[in-house]
C-alpha cells in the first residue's frame, strides 16, 4: 500500500505532508521530553520539602489531564476542524502525556525521598541532581517510545489499512473528519489506558 | 563500658518558628540501639532529623559534640524508590552519588550490603528486575542496603519498620542487632515492643524534653517517672 508514485500528487502530498508531520512530531515530543526532564532536574535543585508536597497535591489532578486534553479537542473540532498545526500540538501532547504523567504524578514522591536521602548523606545537592539527571532522559527515552506507539502507531494503521490515497485528500480539504477523529479518539484512549495499565501507574 | 559516640548537652532547637527540643541532654554510646519512644508530638522524630541535618534547624542554646568522626547514614520510613527501575540501579543511584561508577565496583557493593541484611539469596534472581515485583519487606530491606552502602558507623532508623508484619519486624530487628558490634543504631520508633525487644537503652521523650532515659528494662518494669510509667503500660493516649 505504501508503494508511492511520486508523480501522483496523493503520493507526493504523502511525502510532503504526512512524512514531514511525524517527523516534526516525533522531534517536538522529544524536546518536549528534554523540557520536562530540565524541569524535574530544577525542581529536584530548587524546591522545598514542602514544596514537593504541594505540587504532588497539585499533580493529583493530573490523572485526568489526558481526558481533559481529548475534551478541549473534542470541543475545538465541533467549533471548526483543527489546522495542521493545532493538530500537531494535539499529537505531541498527547505522546508526552505517559512522560507527563509518570514523573509529576507518580514518581515526585520518589524524587523527593531521594533527594532527602542524598541530603541525609550529606551529598551535595548538585552533585545528586548531576547524578539523577541521565536517569531523567533515560526515562522520557522510555516514555518518549511509550507515546510512539501510541501515537504514530495508531496514526500510520488507519493511513494503511484506510487507503491513504482516499483518505488524504479528503483530510486536505477539511482537515480531518469528525469519524476520522472519534476513531482516531477511541484508539487513543483505549491506548493510553492499555499503556498504564503495562506500566502499573 | 562502651565509650560516648554523640552527645547532646542541654540542647534547645527550632525549626520554622517553632521549639522542637527542650534543653535535650543525651548520650548515645558506640555498639549499642538506643530507641526514641513518646506520644506523638514527642519531639523524637525532630530530633533524629536534627541530629542528622543540623543546619536545617536554629539551636538556641546547647551543644552536640560528636566524640569520635563517624559516617552517618539515615534509613527513612518512605522508600523512595523508584519503581521502573531495577534493584541494582535503585542501589546503584546511591553509590554513584559518592561518585563510584565503574560496574564491578557497584555489583561488589551492592552484593555486599545485601548479604549483610541478610537478603542476597532473595534477591539475586531479581537484582535486574523492577524494583515494583518486590514485596515491602524487600523494599525495607533494600531500604536499609541503600543506607548501608555508605558504610556508616551510626545509623538513625526512622521507624522503618511500621508497616511490617510481626515475624518481619524481628527478622528486621535481627539485622540490626547483628550489625550492633560495628554499627550503632538510634532507632525512632511507634512501636512499645519493638523498643523493648531491639534496644539496650530507651530514651522517652514528651514535647520535646526528653522524660526519662535508661535501660531497657528499667524504663519497662521500674520507670523512675509516673508519666513513663503511664506511657509504657499505655495509660496516656499515644
Amino acid at each position: 500500500m505504501f508503494l508511492m508514485d511520486f508523480n501522483s500528487p496523493v503520493d507526493e502530498y504523502f511525502v510532503k505532508v504526512v512524512l514531514r508531520s511525524i517527523l516534526i512530531i516525533v522531534l517536538a515530543t522529544f524536546f518536549a521530553q528534554l523540557i520536562v526532564a530540565a524541569v524535574i532536574a530544577v525542581l529536584y535543585l530548587f524546591l522545598t520539602t514542602e514544596g514537593f508536597a504541594e505540587l504532588k497535591n497539585i499533580f493529583q489532578y493530573l490523572d485526568s489531564f489526558p481526558i481533559v486534553m481529548l475534551g478541549v479537542f473534542t470541543v475545538a473540532i465541533f467549533i471548526r476542524p483543527l489546522t495542521f498545526d493545532e493538530w500537531i500540538v494535539f499529537l505531541t501532547a498527547l505522546m508526552i502525556t505517559p512522560t507527563m504523567y509518570y514523573w509529576l504524578r507518580h514518581s515526585l514522591g520518589s524524587i523527593k525521598s531521594l533527594r532527602d536521602f542524598a541530603s541525609y548523606h550529606q551529598v551535595n545537592s548538585f552533585r545528586s541532581a548531576q547524578v539523577m539527571f541521565p536517569f531523567y532522559l533515560a526515562f522520557c527515552v522510555d516514555y518518549f517510545f511509550v507515546g510512539l506507539k501510541n501515537v504514530l502507531l495508531p496514526l500510520v494503521f488507519i493511513l494503511v489499512v484506510s487507503d491513504y490515497r482516499i483518505i488524504l485528500p479528503r483530510l486536505v480539504e477539511v482537515g480531518l473528519t469528525y469519524q476520522a477523529f472519534f476513531l482516531f479518539l477511541s484508539l487513543f484512549v483505549s491506548l493510553h489506558i492499555l499503556s498504564y495499565r503495562e506500566m502499573r501507574i | 563500658m562502651s565509650s560516648p559516640y554523640l552527645e547532646l548537652k542541654s540542647v534547645t532547637v527550632k525549626a520554622k518558628g517553632e521549639v522542637v527540643l527542650r534543653e535535650l541532654n543525651l548520650v548515645v554510646t558506640e555498639n549499642e540501639i538506643m530507641t526514641l519512644v513518646g506520644p506523638v508530638g514527642c519531639g523524637a522524630e525532630g530530633l533524629i532529623r536534627f541530629i542528622a541535618r543540623p543546619q536545617n534547624f536554629g539551636v538556641i542554646q546547647g551543644e552536640v559534640k560528636w566524640h569520635q568522626p563517624c559516617r552517618l547514614g539515615f534509613v527513612s520510613n518512605q522508600l523512595g524508590f523508584f519503581d521502573e527501575l531495577s534493584v541494582f540501579d535503585n542501589l546503584s543511584l546511591a553509590l554513584r552519588f559518592i561518585g563510584i561508577r565503574s560496574h564491578t565496583h557497584l555489583g561488589e557493593a551492592i552484593e555486599k550490603v545485601l548479604r549483610r541484611v541478610n537478603f542476597w539469596p532473595e534477591v539475586k534472581p531479581f537484582l535486574h528486575q523492577p524494583v515494583k515485583e518486590l514485596s515491602l519487606f524487600h523494599k525495607v530491606k533494600m531500604n536499609l542496603a541503600r543506607s548501608l552502602l555508605f558504610k556508616p558507623d551510626f545509623l538513625i532508623l526512622h521507624d522503618p519498620t511500621q508497616f511490617l508484619g510481626p515475624i518481619q519486624i524481628i527478622e528486621y530487628e535481627n539485622i540490626i542487632q547483628r550489625m550492633k558490634p560495628k554499627v550503632s543504631s538510634l532507632w525512632f520508633t511507634t512501636d512499645l515492643e519493638q523498643a523493648a525487644r531491639a534496644s539496650d537503652s530507651i530514651a522517652v521523650m514528651k514535647e520535646g524534653r526528653l522524660l526519662e532515659f535508661g535501660l531497657a528494662e528499667d524504663i519497662f518494669t521500674t520507670p523512675k517517672l509516673l508519666e513513663t510509667e503511664q506511657f509504657v503500660t499505655r495509660r496516656i493516649h499515644v
